[in-house]
């Protein structure tokens, strides 16, 4: 495992709080999206957000017994336990409505479609997107505001060079400099986001699979498909 | 001499008249003309009472029919085994019940008006949350997060001077659950709202605390923008303009509060009121010195408070090391976002625009919504940008390049729109200069081309000043309006007032009769029928002055009756003995009579006496244990010639 990926969960266990803002910021979005695919049009808004914090708090109690040598997906974990926090929504419903502390769980294992006793594709498609999100958030921050608006506009919004250069007033090799050097960031953060955040070999081979490790044609197409896929992650609830 | 003489007393009996007159002027003035006014209040408030009482009964009536009706459904549901459904009808019932209770208190205390101002429950009818010196409660406000109830009001005569005809009053209660930390937060903030000029007046005292800021009339902008956004369909042109020309009056009002060294906060669409007059920033519960040395807290709205501010906060950074600006600027940027996409930024600067905006726009939001380090230094370079692309015929034509912050000059506020029809390649472009041929760092020599001298433009100022004249001429118009429904309420009252005092009076003074006749045991009843029949003795008494034979008729009479007639000379002086000095006439005549009679077992006594108004009557007091009549027995004496020498 990777020093950045021990030194980040050892920043979690000492209760750094800027490094669980990051967790929840990354991943938030994520789990509620999860969250309400259970809930199957069940739990409102305002019960994912919930679910979706104490799923936080219970990985905050639990971090300390996480083992990321064992070889077990960070957000496999995170998952478990917000199929627990829900499992604990749907328990104490069901008393509510029975009248009895009766655990009636194994009997609503329903409402969790798609789940099975594994992890579906998608979720993990979705943690893969929310790490690169993350990545092109840290890179927007180091890059100039410019450059990665020129970048954002060339590759994110799809516009021709010829265009980008109309709007900014500049030429198009000034728009190719800037495209580069946001592209450098970008490289450069996923490398770094997907190294900390990665617990198995699999986890980080996924840099690779998804194409981000390509020259830049491939690249920009590779990260514009990541991207708008990502940021569409609320838009399903 | 005579004349002059004339002429001084003539003199004399003006100034004497005109000092009576002026008297007499003062003395209606000064004390009639008060207890007229008083009267009148008096007589109005009976009235409303009145009126309250009734509609509160009709409240308690309506209330307890639904509930009524509500109990089959209950004991439906109970059978059909809906335990939640059941007990939600109960706690419902339960809550009207309450409700009735607190109304019906309300008749011997003070009706209950919640559910009168608003559907929600205010406290509005607490005497202890409504009264504000200065001001006249007229209304609530639905109550935001922050635990405080929200009152129109209007100004009394104790009022600061010139203050608007309507203000919102924001007031914390502790009896009402508001939080003492956000007492203590909006009250820290209070003097930055007061050097803004924001705060017309306020008050603390043990349980409460309250300020008073101008009412501003007009609807959210996150209802107005949803309005706008109904049919799906993208922004017209029209719509656009008026989004931004909002966006640049909010960030506006923002540039005066940093300028001021506050930043507000908690800049969203909920806190921004449009009107006619533009878009309007409220709630003050936030607002923080720029140089406050308290650590900063993550107290904002989500989607619309900046990331790093809550990264900056968690770290435990003071107010005074960040630039609060900044973050007032992102939220800037998410409520213009809001304002042209429909929804707010889930994914924050990197959030995707699906409506067709045009690239200066776009690129103004994220410029507000970068990263800290890269955002808009301050509001008056976002403001200038806004500026720039409201004021342009077309702004979805403008491009990044022609906006001032890109370009590094420093518009003219006031404006013409820029040239945007000659956009695109024909336009020539800025010069340059590359200062780092392998970064491509560049910096801009000139001014966009084409940019012309901004000018006033007087059309627009005239049409701004009279759409400001005409929002005062509404806002007088809507304050005699209310004063015209209050006249109006108060007058209705006073006929209802007057109406109640006059019947009540009339059957005030009614009962009064009536108790005094029916209840007063020495009531007398004369009757002109015949003496009444019984058994026993009776004692004849004869008091009449002039005739001697009529007690020979009254024993008559009473004999006809059943009576056993005396008149034994030793009883009569007993009893005349008995008898008050003032006669029979006296209250304690028939007590006094009964004594005899119990003593001497007499079951009557009958005092014969004359009638002042008839020469031939007589008139027979007759007192038995258990009543005491007046008979008057017309014309018995008429015939009888035997005179009495002496009474």
């Amino acid at each position: 495992m990777h020093q950045m990926t021990t030194t980040f969960v050892r920043r979690l266990r000492e209760r750094d709080e800027a490094a669980w803002f990051e967790l929840w910021r990354a991943f938030g979005p994520v789990l509620r999206a999860q969250l309400t695919k259970w809930g199957n049009g069940r739990l409102g808004q305002e019960t994912v957000r919930d679910l979706s914090q104490e799923t936080l708090a219970a990985l905050s109690k639990s971090i300390d017994r996480f083992d990321p040598s064992c070889g077990v997906r960070f957000s496999t974990w995170l998952l478990a336990i917000a199929r627990h926090s829900l499992s604990d929504e749907i328990d104490r419903r069901m008393a509510l409505k029975r009248g009895a502390g009766k655990r009636p769980s194994h009997l609503e294992e329903a409402w969790m479609g798609g789940l099975g006793d594994g992890v579906d594709a998608a979720y993990e498609q979705r943690i893969f997107e929310a790490k690169v999100a993350a990545a092109i958030r840290h890179a927007e921050s180091d890059a100039d505001f410019l450059s990665f608006e020129i970048y954002r506009m060339r590759v994110f919004d799809g516009r021709s060079g010829k265009e980008v250069a109309a709007q900014m007033g500049v030429s198009q090799p000034t728009i190719s400099r800037n495209l580069q050097q946001a592209r450098g960031h970008l490289r450069t953060r996923l490398r770094e986001i997907i190294t900390t955040w990665s617990f198995t070999t699999e986890e980080i081979a996924e840099l690779e699979l998804a194409g981000l490790d390509q020259d830049d044609s491939l690249f920009d197409e590779a990260l514009s498909e990541i991207w708008h896929r990502a940021i569409t992650v609320d838009d399903t609830w | 001499m005579v004349i002059t003489s004339w002429l001084v007393i003539g003199l004399i009996v003006i100034l004497a008249a005109a000092i009576v007159s002026a008297a007499l002027g003062v003395v209606f003035w000064q004390i009639v003309t008060p207890l007229i006014r008083s009267c009148i209040r008096v007589i109005q408030w009976i009235g409303t009472l009145c009126l309250e009482i009734v509609r509160d009964l009709l409240v308690a009536a309506w209330n307890i029919v639904v509930a009524i009706a509500l109990t089959p459904a209950i004991v439906g549901s109970l059978l059909l085994g809906r335990w939640e459904a059941a007990g939600s009808m109960t706690r419902q019932i339960g809550r009207r019940f309450r409700r009735t209770g607190r109304r019906v208190a309300g008749l011997l205390t003070k009706p209950a008006d919640e559910e009168v101002v608003q559907a929600h429950r205010t406290s509005v009818s607490r005497k202890s949350s409504d009264q504000f010196p200065g001001w006249h409660v007229v209304g609530a406000l639905p109550s935001g997060g922050s635990g405080a109830s929200l009152h129109i009001a209007e100004p009394t005569s104790d009022a600061p001077p010139n203050s608007p005809d309507r203000v919102v009053i924001k007031c914390f209660d502790l009896t009402m659950g508001s939080p003492l930390s956000q007492m203590i937060r909006e009250s820290r903030a209070l003097g930055g709202a007061k050097r803004l000029g924001l705060v017309i007046d306020h008050d603390l005292d043990e349980t409460r605390f309250w300020y008073v800021m101008r009412f501003i009339p007009g609807v959210h902008l996150a209802d107005a923008v949803e309005g706008m956004h109904a049919g799906d369909v993208a922004l017209s042109g029209e719509m656009l303009a008026t989004t931004l020309s909002w966006a640049r009056d909010v960030t506006a009002t923002l540039h005066q509060y940093h300028e001021a060294g506050f930043w507000h906060k908690d800049v969203k669409p909920e806190n921004i009121i449009t009107n006619d007059t533009g878009a309007h920033l409220v709630d003050l519960g936030l607002v923080t010195p720029l140089q406050s040395a308290m650590t900063l807290t993550t107290h904002g709205t989500e989607y619309f408070r900046d990331p790093e501010l809550v990264r900056q906060a968690l770290r435990g950074a003071k107010v005074s090391e960040v630039d609060g600006a900044k973050f007032d600027l992102y939220s800037t940027g998410a409520v213009l976002y809001f304002m042209v996409e429909g929804t707010f930024p889930a994914h924050g600067n990197l959030s995707r625009f699906d409506r067709e905006t045009g690239d200066a726009v776009r690129w103004v939001i994220r410029r507000a919504m970068a990263d800290y380090q890269q955002r808009y230094a301050s509001a008056s370079e976002l403001l200038a940008d806004l500026t720039f692309v409201a004021s342009a015929k077309d702004p979805r034509a403008v491009r990044p390049a022609d906006l001032p912050s890109f370009t590094h000059v420093t518009p003219d506020m006031h404006a013409p729109p820029p040239p945007t029809s000659a956009m695109g390649a024909s336009v020539k472009r800025p010069r340059i200069e590359v200062t780092d041929w392998w970064t491509g760092a560049y910096r801009v020599l000139d001014a966009v081309p084409g940019m012309k001298q901004k000018l006033p433009n007087a059309f627009s100022n005239a049409i701004k000043l009279r759409d400001e004249r005409r929002a005062q001429r509404e806002s007088a118009r809507e304050a005699r309006r209310a004063r015209r429904r209050a006249s109006n309420g108060g007058f209705f009252a006073f006929l209802v007032g007057l109406l109640i005092l006059t019947t009540s009076g009339y059957f005030f003074f009614e009962a009064i009769s009536y108790y005094a006749s029916a209840v007063n045991p020495m009531a007398i009843e004369v009757s002109h029928d015949v003496l009444p029949g019984g058994e026993g003795r009776a004692l004849v008494v004869n008091d009449h002055p002039r005739r001697v034979d009529s007690m020979s008729r009254v024993e008559g009479q009473l004999k006809q009756g059943g009576w056993e007639c005396t008149s034994d000379a030793s009883l009569e002086a007993t009893f005349r003995g008995h008898i008050p000095f003032n006669g029979t006439e006296s209250a304690d005549f028939p007590e006094r009579a009964r004594g005899v009679m119990r003593e001497h077992a007499l079951a009557a006594a009958a005092v014969i006496s004359a009638p002042s108004d008839d020469p031939n009557g007589v008139e027979v007091v007759f007192v038995t244990p258990e009543t005491m009549r007046t008979y008057r027995l017309q014309g018995l004496a008429a015939e009888s010639l035997d005179v009495q020498s002496s009474p």
